[in-house]
């Protein structure tokens, strides 16, 4: 181990700051107590693992990946994430990958849910996990609703674990990742926002953010489509929401926590209302924030 | 057949919806009904997005174009390994090899390339009415090396693709030796569809007698798709289209595109259309040998 090269909590403040060549030393935001290390060298393999992807083996409490030409990392024990970066690699692509890849493994080997969500707390404080495949504008409405007030707990992935009676979600961003048409279409001057990572058209819009956990009270479907409206989503159906959202699930089985998993699915689903939000893409997003708002109210 | 990747292959508005609707069909039988909102994914777009971000070690979004497609041909092999069936693909990429010398679609996982073409005076104002631009605009798009990108402001297209311009992309298929190639011109199967549809269904590896093509033909009738697409609505409609099934049939540029710009899609795409038996009068002669 060459020594610590930065932790979560650093990559989020760099969100916003972008001083990548920073040390970044402190508590990881949401995961308390995990650690990123940089090391010399990491293993070629991981004994009696499974393979559940062209670059990513699963072992039960580890998990090991690589992004070709950027750098390897090895997650273990829900509390270590190891990273070799490549030669001349892009600080700035490293720390974004330990943000999302790596961050959402080690909360899968924690038995807890990394949901794919951008969640926000409304200003009557509930708060609200706004779920999608990529590229439906997750981001996009976190943005709307950030400029009415509402605050950032997470955007990507987002940490929810169970404390006994309420999920909880945790805070770990401070800053949403916007296109720039998104930006443009926001009325964001992109010269002045730091870019997610060198050569992608994306940049860091900061947003108020939340600095203690809160209570998830409602998951949200956002959906393609020509109108924009609510529909609610039977109990029944949660579950299915939850499993659809979770980040990389191929994990789950491999690392041994589909127990864990489908515990703390059951969970969320019993404390948590669930809505399909319609609209996005096709309808103003002024639009589709005003159906939420209503919905949250 | 090495592989088990159909791709079906085009500049867009050639019908690659037709043929990959034809193929389901054919896949299917005779008991599973089909409709152009439950026809497989090809995929395309989200599914496409989907499938990279549940293989590749990070999330597209956070990739740059190159870095994207160098990991491409792995996430093709393994999707084409782990699955027992026949996957078509919807493909508009030229045929081309990422940074690393892969082919973006690896041979050893294809067993067929299907390549359909229509003449560009046709794709032209079809394009135009898909994309709500002018049929100038199009022909502008048709020359010049186009990637259509995620922030694109028009098409929802979470993955990038690079289309190229219309002789670049029937140029990079044709000229390829790599994935084994099976060409159709629209009109050829227009004019002649179960004839056509079976002998790309035989290159495809999808074993079907006249009677299962001509049984999917039908299915695939143009009138039907249209109609089933007022009644239900069509997912693979872009925003800026009212209608995808528009016209679907040759020679629909006929008082749609204007002398100037026929005679600017020849000058820019004579060899490619040369060599498809496309004229600069619009008519569509025997494919040369």
């Amino acid at each position: 181990m060459v020594g610590c090269f930065a932790t979560l909590g650093s990559i989020a403040r760099m969100t916003v700051d972008s001083t990548l060549s920073a040390s970044f030393d402190g508590p990881v935001p949401g995961v308390p107590g995990a650690l990123v290390c940089e090391v010399a060298k990491l293993p070629e393999h991981l004994d009696g693992a499974a393979s559940i992807g062209p670059w990513t083996e699963v072992a039960p409490g580890a998990v090991l990946f690589s992004v070709p030409k950027i750098a390897r990392y090895l997650v273990r024990d829900g509390a270590t994430i190891e990273v070799e970066p490549a030669p001349g690699a892009d600080r700035g692509a490293i720390a974004l990958f330990l943000a999302g890849s790596a961050r959402g493994a080690l909360i899968h080997q924690r038995g807890e849910l990394p949901l794919t969500a951008a969640t926000m707390i409304a200003p009557n404080w509930r708060c609200v996990a706004i779920c999608s495949p990529s590229a439906v504008g997750k981001s996009t409405l976190a943005a709307e609703l950030s400029r009415r007030g509402w605050l950032l707990v997470a955007d990507d992935i987002t940490r929810v674990s169970w404390n006994g009676s309420m999920a909880v979600a945790w805070p770990s961003h401070n800053a949403l990742k916007l296109w720039r048409d998104a930006c443009d279409s926001m009325n964001l001057d992109c010269s002045k926002l730091a870019r997610v990572r060198e050569g992608l058209e994306k940049f860091f819009v900061p947003a108020a953010a939340a600095t203690t956990p809160a209570s998830l009270s409602l998951l949200v479907r956002l959906r393609i489509s020509p109108g924009a409206g609510v529909v609610h989503v039977p109990a029944s159906q949660n579950s299915d929401l939850l499993h659809e959202s979770t980040f990389r699930p191929r994990m789950i089985d491999p690392l041994g926590r589909r127990a864990d998993n489908t515990r703390i699915v059951s969970q969320i689903s019993g404390v948590c209302r669930a809505i399909v939000l319609n609209g996005a893409r096709e309808c103003p997003i002024a639009e589709v924030a005003d159906r939420l708002a209503e919905a949250v109210a | 057949m090495t592989g088990n990747l159909l791709l079906v292959c085009s500049y867009p508005k050639s019908g690659n919806t037709w043929v990959r609707f034809v193929f389901e069909a054919l896949r299917r039988g005779p008991h599973r009904a089909i409709s152009i909102n439950d026809m497989g994914t090809g995929l395309y777009a989200f599914w496409r997005r989907a499938l990279f971000d549940e293989l590749a070690p990070v999330n597209a979004s956070e990739l740059l174009m190159d870095e994207i497609d160098d990991l491409l041909p792995q996430v093709y092999r393994r999707a084409a390994a782990e699955s027992g069936d026949p996957l078509i693909v919807k493909v508009h990429d030229m045929a081309f090899r990422t940074r690393s010398g892969e082919w973006l679609y690896p041979p050893d996982s294809v067993g067929c390339a299907v390549y359909l073409v229509r003449h560009p005076f046709d794709v032209a104002v079809s394009y135009a009415h898909h994309l709500n631009i002018s049929v100038e605009a199009a022909v502008d798009m048709m020359g010049r090396s186009e990637i259509m990108a995620p922030s694109g402001p028009r098409l929802i297209l979470p993955l990038h693709e690079r289309v190229g311009s219309w002789s670049g992309n029937v140029g990079s298929w044709l000229d390829q030796s790599a994935l084994p190639l099976a060409l159709a011109r629209y009109e050829d199967l227009h004019a002649d569809p179960v004839a056509g549809f079976a002998r790309l269904a035989a290159a495809a590896g999808l074993a079907a007698a006249t009677t299962d093509v001509a049984r999917a033909v039908e299915a695939a009738r143009f009138d039907r798709l249209q109609q089933e697409e007022k009644s239900s609505g069509f997912s693979g409609r872009p925003r800026s289209s009212s209608q995808f099934f528009r016209v679907g049939r040759p020679r629909s540029w006929e008082g749609a595109l204007k002398a100037g710009l026929q005679e600017r899609l020849v000058r820019e795409h004579g060899d490619a259309m040369a060599r498809l038996g496309y004229a600069a009068d619009g008519s569509v002669l025997p494919l040369p040998c």
